[in-house]
Parts: structure tokens; sequence; C-alpha cells
């Protein structure tokens, strides 16, 4: 028995609670799982795609669930209530309410024959009541844990006494009807809380009530395969298929009671809008919002292929009333233009973009264990520590501490896991992987290079739990650009949170930073990397051997021509700002006009991506101004005014402040002259007059687009994939946020896409809890279906190293070792296998014999068909 | 061999993106005709020469490679040469008086259970219009 002190309790069993467990439990802690309904796996499950990838989310993180039940380090209690957590950090007592299943899921075999029996249908939550079930019941076939449940709440054998049809069905004796409600207490180091959302329809949304007007969510489970329509696109009332459908935004999002974006929103609505415009070319879809924010990664290229390509017609407007038709089922929707122009249109279904709000239940436990939340009831955090709540000793991830999507979730949930981690004593439960006869002990050492915010984070990560660390930085100094930020878009202070880091870097016995040096060859495998440093100070070059390598060099901003920068002194630029304001603030004081432009550079032909931190970043610094100066009038040129998530309440202050908010289109961009004295003038097209002004401000400050660094070099060093906008390319873009394809490479911040400081953080932290899965093992874990070369054939023709799409065929010079596969790096594709001419190669798994074979026996012909 | 020619056709899928939707056509009860017989490989570009002429030999009347969209290979070129492969074994067949239609290659992300099943259709369609493969030894007159 070991003590469970060493463990961790993870509150919730969605995407976020289940990734934090599996990155605890391959990093060798013990992990409780407490979810509140019969089955892990949380809303994923529901959707039926994801963007901007259209793959389908469950069949990707299927075998994420599938390890989650069968991890020796994790139990789940499912059906369970946290009631209580007593106690401080690094030792709680969390009391646990588990209420039954009655169905045993060792016996349960999933047959079905008590569902059979079943008397009692009842609506189906799966569904989003859709669809119908039975009491007894299990939401998908491949749902985990995969055994079935009684609801006991409809069940007849509870509710009317003594239906027993389900027990006499069962082959297998799994039902127990006498099964009660069971208080476990646990012992565990670190709380993390992963309770995610819940969308509710609001009060104002009178219009709910028709059929034909259907909930996001709904209309997800419509489009579903396994929905309750088989997949088919029709709507609820006659079951017909729709014409046009349309959909509406910020529906529970950016109104009096909700004070917030809802992040998602804009990007999942473009989606359901494409995939049924690809179902049904002729159908017409259209979408109602304010603004458009799909700020996150490729997300701007999804929107625009919605444009231009799936004619998706997307109408900037505020929808006033859903009136239903009389005689039909259709709907009348009224709607002003940004003019303020009405339009009626008829859809024959309306789809609501609901918002994110914290999960109800899960309010009330942190409400109760003390921790402070804001006012829309989202946990605070710091952007600083973005993981950590009120209460030390507990972490939050996912959407609990603000509306976000599937990756921002997954990276938090690592970050939980790496921050839950360091609060636990090195009482470790053990976790050793079944021993391989090639297994090879990894290097305990990380390189990490870039030695921005994001690089100290993930340095410091590793080293607080007992790992070395090289921090590889180009330049003279630590701290990047972070050292020219004065605040977050929260207003916390950047330059004293940079001096105390870099600072605990420094003077870290385990963190070995290199100043001016750069990485000049690099080699290996997770485990056991080889890399040459070029520093220099010295004359000569270093050679490190590291188990992980995590890349985190950070981008910069665009430097532009447009809007005379550069010729005209007054014209600013991100840094340049931040400069004047911590150091001329007399000259502020003095301006009586201010213009921000956004989207210089960003979101053009040329680079059609949105740089998500320069609307947060311009409204913070015009408050700043506002703030050192109420008299001046500032004025924000924007496209689309993208403040998602909570930094919605920038934008709602800065309204409130007074500032002049001017919406331009990508062909109407302003226009900045300057006299021949050097005052400017910018002459913009106001879309609300219909007519042309002009402003005459002191001070024009760009938001210029981020662009990567140099990621060129490094991709072709460590052999990376980098996308078309120079940014790194992440191993799935959905559910692998801090992961490259080859193990043991992680990247983390800028490097990967344009992010706030908050994001960033998370992210490194995240990148060090993976890294941290492959430094903790015993052994480095190779898998068994690795090919091997026969020497006997091998005429080393160098076919096989050269197509190799792993590197993992070592041919050395003649008097070295003989030709070989590396297994470590084998990933079992086969390729070398098919291209080798003397056929010197085979793979475990696939040989030619068994697939001929297989092949042989397929080809029995149709039996019906002969006589 | 009496009644109506059923082809049998062998289709190599890629073990990621068109194993899924094959899986997902399966789990949606999607229907796809039964002279389709899958062979799972770890990667399209695993498939060599060898492997479809043997099928074609062995007695399928067509042969299709399911890998995924291109771009997306899990070994970032797998599937490139895969339909490098079938364009030279297509030369082949050329030589062997054997229709080059009975041998093709389709891309697959992993949720297209409905285009896993139109494919399926289409491919086994075009073989039934070609008739059986010449090369179809008949047993019973040796």
């Amino acid at each position: 028995m070991f003590s469970n002190f060493g463990s961790i309790l993870v509150v919730g069993g969605g995407i976020a609670g289940i990734q934090a467990c599996l990155d605890l439990a391959d990093s060798g802690y013990f992990v409780y799982l407490v979810e509140k309904s019969a089955f892990i796996g949380g809303k994923i499950a529901q959707l039926d795609k994801t963007y901007p990838v259209n793959d389908c989310p469950f069949c990707i993180r299927y075998n994420e669930h599938m390890d989650c039940a069968s991890h020796t380090n994790i139990e789940i209690l499912t059906l369970s209530e946290v009631k209580d957590i007593k106690g401080s950090s690094g030792s709680f007592k969390v009391t646990i309410a588990q209420h039954p299943r009655y169905v045993d899921i060792e016996k349960c075999t999933v047959c079905g024959l008590c569902a059979e029996r079943c008397p009692e249908e009842v609506n189906d939550e799966f569904n989003e009541g859709l669809g119908k079930r039975k009491a007894v019941y299990l939401e998908y076939p491949e749902a985990v844990p995969n055994s079935y449940v009684i609801d006991r709440k409809n069940c007849l054998h509870f509710t009317e006494e003594g239906c027993n049809n389900c027990r006499e069905a069962c082959n297998e004796n799994a039902i127990d009807f006498d099964k009660k409600e069971k208080n476990i207490t646990l012992n565990v180091g670190s709380v993390i809380l992963a309770t995610g959302f819940d969308s509710v329809v609001p009060s104002y949304c009178e219009y709910i009530k028709f059929p034909n007007v259907i909930t996001s969510m709904e209309y997800e489970r419509i489009h579903s395969l396994n929905g309750p329509y088989g997949g088919h696109l029709i709507r609820p009332s006659d079951r017909k298929e729709p014409k046009n459908i349309a959909w509406l935004q910020c529906i529970g999002s950016r109104d009096m009671k909700h004070n917030y974006c809802s992040t998602v929103c804009c990007m999942y609505a473009v989606k359901q809008a494409i995939l049924a415009k690809r179902s049904n070319r002729k159908l017409n879809t259209t979408i109602f919002f304010m603004d458009m924010r799909v700020c996150g990664k490729d997300y701007e290229r999804y929107y625009n292929c919605a444009k231009d390509e799936d004619d998706v017609r997307f109408v900037r407007s505020m929808v006033n009333s859903v009136i239903p038709l009389d005689g039909t089922d259709d709907l009348l929707i009224r709607y002003a233009d940004e003019q303020g122009k009405i339009f009626e249109e008829i859809y024959d279904m309306v789809v609501l973009s609901l918002g994110l709000e914290p999960s109800q239940d899960a309010v009330k436990l942190v409400r109760d264990l003390g921790i402070s939340l804001d006012k829309n009831n989202f946990v605070e955090t710091s952007s600083f520590a973005p993981v950590n709540t009120s209460v030390p000793g507990i972490y939050v991830c996912g959407a609990l501490n603000a509306p976000k999507d599937i990756p921002e979730s997954i990276t938090e949930a690592g970050a939980a896991a790496c921050a839950s981690s360091l609060n636990i004593a090195a009482c470790k439960a053990a976790s050793h992987e079944p021993l391989e006869e090639r297994g090879q002990k990894p290097a305990s050492t990380g390189l990490i290079v870039g030695g921005g915010v994001t690089g100290m984070v993930s340095c410091l990560c590793l080293a607080d739990q007992g790992y070395k660390a090289y921090l590889v930085e180009k330049t003279d100094k630590l701290g990047g650009h972070a050292l020219k930020l004065r605040k977050t878009f929260n207003g916390e202070d950047v330059t004293s949170y940079v001096k105390e880091l870099i600072d605990k870097v420094e003077n870290h016995p385990l963190i070995d930073v290199c100043l001016n040096s750069e990485v000049k060859h690099t080699d290996g495998y997770a485990g056991n990397f080889s890399t040459r440093i070029a520093i220099s100070s010295l004359t000569e070059t270093k050679n490190i051997r590291h188990g992980v390598t995590i890349i985190s060099t950070g981008a910069n901003p665009l430097r532009t021509d447009e809007y005379l920068y550069g010729k005209n002194s007054s014209v600013l630029s991100w840094f340049q700002l931040d400069k004047m304001l911590s150091e001329e603030p007399n000259t502020i004081k003095k301006a009586n006009a201010w213009v921000f432009i956004l989207c210089v550079g960003s979101r053009e032909p040329e680079r059609p991506y949105c740089s998500k931190i320069c609307c947060s970043s311009a409204l913070r610094n015009a408050l700043e101004l506002k703030k050192l100066n109420p008299d001046m009038e500032i004025y924000v040129l924007y496209r689309d005014m993208r403040t998602y998530g909570l930094i919605e309440y920038l934008y709602t202050e800065a309204r409130d402040k007074g500032i002049v908010f001017i919406r331009y289109e990508l062909d109407g961009k302003p226009e900045v002259d300057e006299d021949q004295d050097g005052s400017l003038k910018v002459r913009i097209l106001d879309n609300l007059l219909g007519e042309h002004i002009i402003i005459q401000p002191d001070f024009i400050s760009l938001q210029t687009a981020i662009v990567p660094g140099n990621n060129e070099n490094l991709a072709k060093l460590f052999k990376l994939p980098v996308n078309q906008d120079g940014f790194f390319s992440e191993a799935h873009k959905k559910f692998k946020p801090v992961e490259f394809s080859a193990k043991g490479i992680y990247f983390a911040g800028l490097a990967h896409y344009p992010k706030p400081i908050d994001e960033t953080i998370s992210q490194a932290q995240a990148a060090a809890a993976k890294a941290v899965t492959i430094l903790s093992k015993e052994y480095i874990i190779t898998g068994n279906e690795v090919a091997s070369i026969d020497l006997e054939l091998c005429v080393a023709c160098l076919t096989c190293a050269r197509i190799c799409p792993s590197d993992a065929v070592i041919i050395n010079g003649i008097g070295e070792s003989e030709p070989y596969v590396e297994p470590a790096k084998c990933r079992g594709c086969g390729i070398c296998v098919v291209e080798c001419p003397t056929k010197a190669i085979t793979l475990e798994h696939f040989k030619n014999d068994p697939i001929l074979t297989e092949c042989e026996a397929l080809l029995e012909p149709f039996t019906e068909y002969v006589q | 061999m009496k009644g109506k020619f059923e082809p049998l056709i062998i289709a190599f899928c890629c073990n990621y993106c068109p194993s899924c939707s094959a899986d997902l056509a399966e789990s949606a009860k999607l229907q796809y005709p039964p002279n389709i017989r899958i062979i799972k490989v770890p990667c399209i570009g695993a498939v060599g020469t060898i492997h479809i002429l043997k099928a074609l030999e062995n007695g399928a009347d067509g042969v299709c490679l399911m890998g995924c969209l291109e771009g997306n290979c899990e070994y970032s070129t797998g599937n490139f040469r895969a339909r490098k492969r079938v364009q030279y074994v297509k030369k082949l067949l050329g030589k062997l008086s054997i229709e080059k239609e009975r041998l093709e290659i389709y891309n697959l992300s992993a949720a297209e259970a409905h285009r896993f099943c139109k494919l399926a259709g289409e491919v086994t369609e075009t073989v039934r219009t070609l008739g059986p493969i010449p090369l179809k030894i008949d047993n019973s007159k040796i």
C-alpha cells in the first residue's frame, strides 16, 4: 500500500479534467477523478465536429478516455460529488458522496438486454432532449466507463415499486437495487477544479419556446451521425430539411447580465454553417453577429473560407425579435443593420449561439471553499499564475475561470497538473511501466530554447521538480519582449514580475543559463537528445545531453511602412507607446487627440491571421491615456473588436469613458497624411454616418501584426513543422496544443501563435508538465512496432535513411557500426519496408506473409451467387 | 458460375484517417457494398507493389488505396509515395492488358463516413462495369 498523501484530486471529468489526470498520472502521481455524471468525457462527446480541422472530436479523444479508465494511477469516481474540502495545501481531507450506479461495472458486458426490457422511456439528455432513452442506459456506445447505469429518478423500481425487468433480463447478475449511497474520505495534497461550463438560455430569449428555434448544442446533436436524426439535417417541428438557417450570435454573452464574451460561439457558428452548407449546397446559411471574434490559430482562415468558398452569409447586425409565422413553423427575424435600418427575413430554422456560464453546482462548491469569484462567478486568477485560485493548493483549469476553447482548456489542464504537482511532497505513487528489453534511462535534463517569460517559466517548472534545465538565449539578457511591456490587460505590473522571474531563474541551482548562445546541431530522440550549443563567450561549443526540448523562441511585432510609420515621429508602435506611458507622462497630458489603428498588417491577404492581442492591448493603453489625461479625445479605428473572454469588460469600460470606436473595412483603410509642420491628419469613412470624417491627432498608435521570429532555422535544426504563416505547427490543432508530432519536443508561447501573457504562462507550464512525463520515466519506452534491418540482405544503399520520416535509420560509415533502426525513434509506418530495394527491412506486425494471407482470406467469393 | 457478377475489391486503408472514417460509417450504421474488403495498414505509404499485384492475382477484381488527406500524413509523405506507386502499378497493369481503372487511390479525412460509403459504392460500380478481372483462373477447368 502506498500513501495517498501524495495524491491529487481532480474535480470534473470533462476534457480539461481528463487531460490533467493523464498528465499527472503519466508523471507518476496518483489521481482521483471525481465526476458528477455517470460517464466521463463531458461535453466533447456531444460535439459533431471541431473547428478548424472538421475532425470528429470524440474519435480523437477516445484513446484518452480509455487511457484514463485503464491507467493504474487514476481512480475514477463517477456519480460522485465533492461535499467538503478541509485542511490546507499539501494535506486536504476531502469528503465525497458517491451515488450508486446499481449496475456493477465489472460484471456489465454492455449487451443491452436491460435497456431492451426496460418499460420506461425518458428524454435523452445526451441528445439534448431530442431523442428518447430508457431509464437504464448507456449515453453512447463508446461511453467510459463502459457500463450501463440506472437513472434512479426515472426507474420504475424506485418510482412505482417493483419493476424488476432489467434485473431479470441481465444474464450477468450485474444489477443490484440495494446499493446505497457511499461517503468516501480522501487525503490529497492538491485539488484541481475542472468543472467546466453550462449553456443557459437567458430569460430574454422567449423565442426559444418555438419548436424550430434550437440551441447550438441541439444543432450539434442534430448534425451528429450518432444523434437523434442520424446526422440528417432536419428541423424538429416537421422533420423537413430546412432551406435556410439563421444563427444568432451572442445569446447569453455580451449583455447586461453577462458582461463577457464567450469566446467560442463565433467559431462554432461558422463551423456549423460550413458543415451545413457542405451537406447541402443549396442551403442558405446566415450568421447574424456583432463582431466576428475568430482569434485563434488558423481561425481567420476558416472564417475566410466560410465567406469566400462556402458562401455563408454574414450580417453585422442586432437582432431584435424572432416571430413565428402563422400557419407555418417558419420564423421571421427582424434586425437592424449597422446604420440602424430595419430589415425582416424569413427562416426555416434558427440556431441560438449560446454563451458559456460557469457550471452552477461548481459555483456553490467553489464559494463554500472560500475561493474568490469575479462578478460573473468565474474563478479569479492572476495573469502571472493563471491556474492558481485564491486558496493555496487548489487549482483551476478549463472554462471555470473564463470561457475558453478546447486547446486553451487542454493547455491549462497541463498547467494545473504542473502547478499542483509542485505542491506535493516527493512521495510519488509508484508507476513502473512494463520493462522493455531495450530500456535505457532517460537523461533527466531539459533544454529550453528562448529566454523570454515562456522559457523562464518552463525552466522553473522543470527545475522546481528536481530536473536540471539548460536555458539557451540568443541575446545578452533574459526577459525577451516582456522587458518592454508595462502592464497586462488586467493592469498587473509586468516589469516587476519579469524582474522577479529573472532573479529566480538566475539563482536557481538547477538552472544553467547560456546567454549569447545558439543551438548549432541536435540529434537523438525523446529521453536521449544530444545538442551542440555555441556560446559567443567561449571559443568552443558545448555539448548537452538532455531528455526533452522546449522551444519558446517567441515572436516580434511587424515593422510596417504603412501610415507614415518611421517617417513621422508621432506615429508609434507597440513598445514606443509603453515607453512613452512610463517615461513621458507630461507629453501625454498635453495631447488633445490620439488615434489607435488596429489590424495593421494582420488579417490581410499576405498575413491572413489575427494577432489576437492587439485589440485588448490597445484598449488597455487607451484607458491608461484617458486616466492620465481625461480630456483627451481617443479614437480607436478597428475592423472587429476582438476583446474575447473576460477582456470584454475593457471594451465596455472604454465606451463608458467616452473613447470613440470607428469601424473600417479592408478596402476602406484609414488614410494618414501629414502637413508640412508634421501635424497628422486621419481620414476615415464612418459607417454610422456614411460619410468621411477627418481627425487631427497628436499621436497615432499602430497595433502592428505579430510575426514569427526566425522559426525557419530552428525548424530545420530540430526537424519541426511550421505553418504557412511561419509559426510552429502542433501535433493536433485542437487536442495537442503544446506537442509536436515528434516525441520529446514541446513548444510554448508566441512561437506557436500570438497570445497574451496569461495564456503564454499556462502554455509554458503545460509544456513543462508534458516534459516531466518523459523525464520521470524509469526507462525510455519504445513501441513494439519497429522496423529491423536484415544485415545479410542490406547493401547500405541509404534509401531507407533518406525516406524515413522519423530519421530512425542510422547508417554510419565503413568500419563503424552496422546499419540499424533506432527503436525509440521508429514510429512503425512501414514505408522503409516497402521502399527497400533488397527487401532487407521488416516491420513487426506488418510482415508480408500475414498481409497476403489476410488478402487471400478476404477474397472468398460471395457464396449466395455460387451454385 | 451463375448469377450476377459481383466484384471483389480489396481496400487498403491507412490506420489513421480512412480507418476512422470506415469505423465511423460502421458505428453510424451507414451502408456500403459488401464487395469492399478492408485491410488496415500502418500507413498507406507502406502498401507495396507486391501487395497490390498479389491482391489482383489472388482474385480481387479491383484494388483501392485509402490514405489520409494530402499534407495530413502522420508520416509526412506516405500518401504522396502511395500516389506515385499507384501510378507506377497502373503502368504495369497497362502492360498486362488489365484495365487501369481497377486500381485507384483516394484521400479521406477521419470524419468522412458518408464519403467513405460513397467512394466504396463508386469503386464497386466502376469495377462491376469492367467485369471480372481477366486474370481470374477458373479452378474448375484445371
